[in-house]
């Protein structure tokens, strides 16, 4: 499952430095996520730093995006270049 | 320091110098304590206490309560984000605390600060809690440990209090609407800065600064003045947020909040209280329908009466003064020094003129495509308000 920031976001700034995919980009109203690149962290820490770090309760399972770990995993390597 | 006395410089200035900011504000919560607590200690000598617990109340009441209104009315909300000993204790708080994250649902209620300020103000006024030492403690001291506990639970060095749930903040973020200094922000600059930013911007109460267009819970405390080239302290016009609100800006609960609780409640509280709390509600709710029935005809529809609500903001804003002077008066009064009934009327007038004028002006501006007859029927309304402001009952015996 990818992640989404919904309209509870307070364009802080804070998740965008955080995503170790580089998923995290300012929109035009608030930070979007890009499905293709969210790994939910899997492969880099153990648990999403979006979420970890954003100070209101704004980033969700994304409905549209569902994917298991292996998919996720295998989206980290595709990503990373790395086994 | 500033070269020139620029709001933009000021902001600069409040954003560089947090070590001194915070020997301020750490050196009011100590008088705040002192006040709170020594007029209240058991044992204590009679003529240490007494003078002490003038003191406090003279401060609070005379002096802070006053003052306060009248700075969040014309420049903002700089009490709470540079002295407001509860918003550094919250944050204090929150720096140490669990650090979790703020409840979607219950904490966000956007009515839940005005509300509180309703009950607490109804408690106050009919208990005559702010005229005793211990009165003072049990809701100031409650608040204060509230927010202390809100900090200790919510966010990570950040005012969850302040943004969610203080009641004054629920008054002063109306107040603050008003006000003459903003923080602007160019969202053309702040989009087309460097990304990521080199920092999270740094707001206490959790503001979408990207986005911010009104003083709304803007603790005005600087820390946010030129993050991406983008943010800057600024004037603008008086009541200018007032007459240009977006139709997502118009709310019914806090047009209802200024009507029945700014205007109707503060109006019972001041001037009805001898009477017990049923008076202070009959007052409310009397004069708060009237005002809320002048709006209608002065538009003609709901939608338009909620947005002509938000200008009644300077009116019931120097009502409030009016009333908070008057305890200052009142205090005057009872150490020898009276005013006349002639007097306390020139006050009123005086005041009043203000708060009605600019609440005319700002009205007026919304009412600009409306028949002459509707804005004359704004005009009788806002006057039929200032006189019964003026004639409300005199607080000071014969």
């Amino acid at each position: 499952m990818a992640l989404l920031i919904n309209n509870l976001c307070i364009n802080c700034d804070v998740c965008e430095s955080e995503c170790p995919n580089e998923a995290i980009s300012m929109g035009p109203e608030i930070f979007v996520i890009d499905p293709a690149r969210c790994t939910e962290c899997v492969g880099h820490y153990d648990e999403p730093q979006c979420i970890v770090t954003c100070p209101v309760e704004c980033i969700i399972v994304d409905p549209e995006h569902v994917e298991d770990h292996d998919t996720l995993l295998a989206k980290y390597r595709a990503l990373t270049g790395r086994a | 320091m500033p070269t020139a006395l620029t709001p933009k410089a000021w902001g600069g200035v409040l954003r560089d110098h947090r070590g001194a900011i915070a020997v301020v504000q750490w050196a009011f919560v100590l008088l705040y304590l002192v006040l709170l607590i020594v007029p209240v200690l058991p044992g204590l000598a009679p003529e240490i206490a007494r003078p002490v617990g003038l003191a406090a109340e003279v401060l609070f009441w005379g002096v802070w309560w006053p003052g306060v209104i009248l700075s969040m009315l014309l420049f903002g909300q700089f009490w709470c984000g540079l002295f407001c000993p509860d918003g550094t204790l919250t944050e204090f708080a929150s720096r140490h605390g669990r650090g979790a994250k703020i409840p979607a649902a219950w904490l966000r209620l956007p009515a839940l600060p005005i509300a509180l300020f309703a009950a607490t103000s109804l408690i106050e006024y009919s208990l005559g809690t702010h005229v005793s030492a211990h009165g003072t403690l049990a809701v100031t001291g409650s608040t204060s440990l509230l927010a202390l506990a809100c900090g200790a639970l919510f966010g990570r060095g950040k005012r969850v209090w302040c943004r969610y749930a203080c009641p004054v903040g629920g008054v002063f973020s109306l107040l603050a609407r008003c006000a003459v200094l903003h923080y602007r922000v160019d969202r053309a600059a702040w989009d087309a800065a460097s990304r990521p930013a080199p920092k999270p911007v740094d707001c206490p109460p959790l503001l979408d600064i990207r986005r911010l267009t009104s003083n709304e819970k803007c603790n005005m405390c600087g820390r946010c003045s030129g993050h991406r080239n983008a943010v800057e302290l600024a004037w603008r016009p008086p009541g200018e947020e007032l007459m240009r609100l977006r139709d997502d800006e118009v709310r019914r609960w806090e047009a209802a909040a200024i009507v029945f609780v700014l205007i109707g409640l503060l109006y019972g509280c001041s001037y009805w209280k001898e009477h017990g709390p049923a008076a202070i509600l009959l007052a409310a709710l009397g004069l708060g329908t009237t005002t809320a029935l002048f709006l209608v005809a002065a538009t003609g529809d709901r939608d338009g009466a909620l947005r002509l609500a938000y200008t009644l903001i300077p009116l019931g804003g120097f009502g409030l003064f009016l009333g908070a002077l008057e305890h200052a008066l009142h205090l005057l009064h009872e150490a020898g020094c009276s005013i006349t009934a002639t007097g306390l009327y020139v006050l009123r007038v005086a005041v009043l003129a203000v708060g009605t004028t600019w609440s005319g002006w700002a009205g007026l501006t919304v009412l600009a495509q409306v028949p002459v007859w509707r804005r004359v029927v704004h005009a009788s309304g806002l006057s039929c308000l200032a006189v019964a402001y003026t004639l409300a009952p005199n607080p000071f015996p014969a």
